[in-house]
């Protein structure tokens, strides 16, 4: 059976979105447009059982890139979660993980 | 899957659906299907799984619920008589005939308890009898590593009613609550060992079924919900959720009046948020941090009678209004019923696969 772990992902609410000159084309022809999403991290995701930030991080604002091609990908006040590598970078950064 | 139900943006939304009626399994397949409860008979429990397992393989699901009533105990035989009705292991007499669009269904036919009387002999089925997993072990020893197995559970709400007869059993709870407070036990105990029967086969997750609610609302007021079935509801998750395993809760209709109870209850996930009386969008605002969402696309007018753009527009909208941040799955609004059409199941599919990929970190 599939059991909950608890290994942290970051969320949080995406305030702006920078389109770059960068894309790559998919194997169906979708354009991908490289972008710099700034991110106002709110919560760890359901995995977690204390969802609540550390006060260094939250409501703090962090870039991630994202490759976007649907008219939701480049919505600004979107939810969006953080990938693991991202969650670790941020909480290495903020001291909050060795 | 299990990033949409921690509430993550998985590489692209997941594919859900509760079941697929036998005719839409045959349309899709090509393959002559059965798999009603009254098909569920030992010598065609294998075959019944295959055709489902290549149903859900040929439109590329994710996931493939295996319910409780898919196989019996060795030695309970389903025995239509020539009135065309049966007695299935809980008790309940069903009777075969043909729906709408003219497929064999079970429909309620009689109760199991008629008085209290009835109810001090009554005896419910035994989960962990020979046999009765057979179903669910055969379907998770096919797909475990290809996709996600959900266990299914009728609730306490159905089953009471079944047991009792719908008139009877709201009835007594008003004139007679303890006699239906002990019929729930009853039922809430028997469903918690078929859950971790169900877990032992090696199922991912629970779902419940039942429907508290119709197009209107709630089929009885918020209080005696909460009065009832909500602590039944809690203490059905709770004593299956020491494995930290995801609980899935299915309800049709208007549920807002109660969709803060299912939360409380202890569900990760929501199904199957029937429009247009769950409004996605709203629904997501409110509660898209706390429960994952299952569902959305019509399976009213839309995947019966409507065209591939209907169709498309569906899930376009489903996925704009639900998507972002994760905790989305993709599925029709009740089930892939034997009145839809099989084509319109295989553009939502498609147009789901196509437009519900996420944002590519890399």
């Amino acid at each position: 059976m599939k059991r909950k772990n608890e290994n942290k992902i970051l969320r949080g609410v995406v305030t702006d979105v920078k389109r770059t000159e960068d894309f790559f084309i998919d194997e169906d022809g979708r354009e991908w447009r490289k972008c710099f999403f700034s991110v106002r991290l709110s919560s760890f995701s359901k995995r977690m059982k204390n969802r609540k930030l550390p006060k260094e991080i939250d409501r703090k604002v962090v870039k991630v890139v994202r490759y976007c091609t649907f008219d939701w990908h480049f919505r600004v006040g979107r939810s969006i979660t953080l990938t693991p590598e991202e969650t670790i970078t941020v909480l290495k950064e903020n001291q909050l993980l060795p | 899957m299990l990033s949409a139900l921690n509430l993550e943006e998985p590489d692209r939304i997941p594919l859900f659906e509760l079941y697929f009626d036998p005719p839409i399994v045959e349309k899709i397949t090509g393959v002559s299907a059965t798999g009603a409860m009254y098909e569920s008979r030992r010598e065609s429990i294998k075959t019944n799984s295959m055709a489902m397992i290549r149903c859900h393989e040929m439109l590329g699901m994710d996931s493939i619920v295996v319910w409780d009533w898919m196989s019996q105990a060795r030695g309970f035989e389903i025995k239509i008589g020539s009135d065309k009705t049966y007695t299935d292991e809980w008790g309940i007499r069903w009777r075969v005939s043909p729906d709408a669009s003219g497929y064999m269904r079970n429909w309620w036919n009689g109760p199991a308890i008629n008085s209290p009387e009835d109810f001090e002999k009554y005896v419910p089925p035994d989960p962990f009898a020979p046999g009765k997993m057979e179903a669910a072990e055969f379907i998770v020893e096919k797909v475990k590593k290809k996709m996600f197995v959900v266990g299914g559970l009728r609730d306490v709400f159905e089953l009471s009613w079944q047991l009792r007869g719908m008139e009877n059993f709201l009835l007594d709870l008003y004139t007679n609550p303890r006699f239906a407070e002990k019929i729930m036990d009853v039922i809430l105990e028997t469903n918690i060992k078929m859950g971790k029967a169900l877990l032992d086969a090696g199922v991912d997750a629970l779902l419940t079924g039942d429907d508290y609610a119709d197009s209107h609302g709630p089929m009885f007021p918020p209080r005696i919900f909460r009065k009832y079935f909500l602590p039944r509801l809690k203490r059905f998750t709770r004593a299956l959720k020491i494995d930290n395993i995801f609980m899935i809760k299915h309800c049709d209709g208007d549920i807002n009046p109660i969709f803060e109870d299912f939360i409380e209850a202890g569900f990760d996930a929501i199904n199957p948020l029937e429009p247009p009386v769950m409004n996605l969008k709203e629904t997501k605002n409110t509660y898209g941090d706390k429960v994952c969402l299952i569902g959305n696309i019509d399976c009213g007018p839309i995947l019966t009678h409507g065209s591939e753009q209907d169709v498309k527009k569906a899930v376009k909208e489903s996925i704009d209004n639900a998507a972002e941040g994760g905790g989305y799955m993709i599925s029709s609004s009740n089930s892939a019923h034997s009145g839809i059409k099989a084509e319109n199941y295989v553009t939502l599919v498609k147009a789901a696969r196509q437009y519900g990929i996420y944002p590519v970190a890399r």
